[in-house]
């Protein structure tokens, strides 16, 4: 089934920033969404969230076109930004319980299964003695934890994190490696955006890159890790072999 | 004598329970969303509303309330569709709101301009019993909103875009939300004055946010500031014969003083 497809999809920011995406990811796949600053990995994540609207071409989200989709609670989504200075104190708790605030759940309290699962999922991501504490208090790293939680709290089947290792000393890079793993594992589907795959080189099983839109935005679909020449900035992790790509244009 | 032996003061107790717990209760949004200015703007706007309610003799707690819930609207649509600032827009509101409160009064005659200062500053000993009905009838609604909309609410003030991708209708929430302010100015209205009410919906949170650790938790105290100031203004207003609004604002900026205190204490034992 596709969970993700997308057809001449472009975006313009008085200039184009995304040109001509087309790219279907099926699921359970795990993709590493690649490419230099500016080449629109976020605002193509985004624009399949309908957070912007699409300038031209058409996206499907589980085969429904995206302005059409309501299933929401199958999409879990973990931004770049940090919200590390809230004007009012947010616990830990209540950070990844925001994650079950549900239009369709308007009337009704919270069951106690989802009560539970909002400690289970803490207890994953290795924070369950910190539930009380306020957000702000925690490491960046450890934020981000709190933000998978908030993303395994849904029971998602479609897991999209922008840049979830920014910032992140590599200790902390190889713990989100492993919680991303055991999604995977899970069978959710997963759509990292990243520079550099680092700690998830041997998870991702597929690379797409992006780079500057001059004529079709993705450079290199392909297995991972996608060869240095396909990338635009330089390729720090070691490769036996070279795979060889679906696409595209010489670089 | 006792207090409770006056019906004013009976309807004046009554009118500061609902006062104190309503607005610290939609305040905790505004403060979470930067917009604690937000119930100023609305004052002002209502200000306009009590100004035609002198004009056209209709009842200044319903008038300004549909005046001051067309103006949350039209603040929100400006935020969304103008190329102005947030700030820009609450300065325009200011503007307008008091402007045309002024001249509405003025064209209503010279009673109106002197029972204006009851709505600016507020005379919580004149609430009559129809005032109250209205003002036990809004909480209540705003209340039950609170109820089912609050998880949607804590959301979209907590991360909008993430809300947006849970299926939250983000602008519709928000809009929800300036309403509620405006709702909670006009109960705050008679009992603290248009000019005053916001503190009572910010400073409360101010001081609870000093010692919590959770929003909830901010939320809690910050009704329980609310309410003791509001109960402990209109008790010492009456006792000492000074104006219950100023009272019950610094009765709550006492207790924002009194947080930090407590707050450098907690963090010098921790």
């Amino acid at each position: 089934m596709s969970v993700i497809r997308t057809s001449g999809l472009g975006v313009n920011f008085g200039q184009p920033v995304l040109r001509d995406v087309s790219i279907d990811i099926t699921a359970g796949e795990f993709v590493a969404l690649m490419g230099a600053n500016g080449t629109g990995k976020t605002t193509l994540i985004r624009s399949l969230l309908g957070l912007i609207k699409a300038d031209e071409g058409r996206a499907w989200l589980f085969d429904t076109p995206t302005s059409e989709f309501r299933q929401w609670q199958r999409v879990a989504y973990v931004p770049q930004h940090l919200i590390a200075a809230n004007a009012v104190p947010v616990s830990v708790e209540e950070a990844v319980r925001s994650a079950l605030a549900n239009p369709k759940q308007r009337w009704r309290p919270l069951s106690r299964e989802q009560r539970s699962s909002i400690s289970s999922a803490l207890k994953r991501v290795g924070l369950e003695a910190r539930g009380k504490d306020r957000l702000e208090d925690l490491s960046g790293g450890q934020q981000r934890r709190v933000m998978i939680a908030r993303a395994l709290v849904t029971g998602a089947d479609l897991l999209i994190m922008d840049e979830p290792t920014a910032g992140v000393d590599q200790g902390e890079q190889t713990r989100l490696a492993g919680h991303m793993q055991d999604l995977h594992e899970a069978g959710a589907t997963i759509i990292l955006i990243t520079h550099d795959l680092g700690p998830v080189a041997s998870l991702a099983t597929r690379a797409i890159v992006l780079g500057q839109p001059s004529q079709n935005s993705v450079r290199y679909d392909g297995p991972t890790p996608p060869p240095a020449r396909w990338t635009e900035h330089v390729w720090h992790h070691s490769h036996d072999a070279e795979p060889e790509p679906r696409l595209l244009e010489d670089p | 004598m006792s207090l409770l032996d006056f019906d004013f003061m009976r309807r004046a107790l009554l009118a500061a329970v609902v006062v104190g717990m309503v607005a610290p209760a939609i305040g905790v949004f505004l403060v979470q969303r930067r917009l604690a200015l937000l119930g100023d703007g609305m004052g002002h706007v209502a200000l306009t509303g009590v100004g035609l309610a002198f004009l056209t003799g209709s009842a200044p707690v319903p008038t300004a309330l549909v005046v001051v819930v067309a103006g949350a609207i039209g603040i929100e649509v400006l935020r969304i569709r103008s190329r102005s600032a947030g700030d820009v827009i609450l300065a325009l509101v200011f503007y307008g709101g008091i402007a045309g409160g002024v001249l509405l009064t003025y064209l209503a005659g010279n009673r109106a301009a002197s029972s204006l200062n009851q709505y600016l500053f507020g005379a919580i000993t004149t609430v009559s019993s129809q005032d109250l009905v209205w003002l036990v009838g809004a909480s209540l609604a705003l209340l039950v909103i609170l109820a089912v909309f609050g998880r949607e609410m804590f959301a979209v003030s907590f991360d909008p875009e993430v809300a947006r991708t849970q299926g939250i209708r983000t602008g519709f929430i928000g809009v929800m939300i300036t309403i509620l302010a405006a709702v909670a100015v006009v109960i705050g209205m008679r009992t603290v004055g248009l000019l005053l009410v916001s503190a009572v919906m910010i400073v409360p949170i101010a001081a609870a946010q000093q010692v919590t650790r959770s929003f909830r938790g901010t939320a809690g105290v910050g009704i329980l500031v609310g309410l003791f100031s509001a109960v402990g203004g209109v008790i010492t207003s009456f006792y000492l014969d000074v104006p219950s609004g100023a009272t019950i604002v610094l009765i709550t900026l006492a207790c924002f003083v009194a947080a930090l205190g407590l707050a450098a204490v907690i963090r010098r034992t921790a």
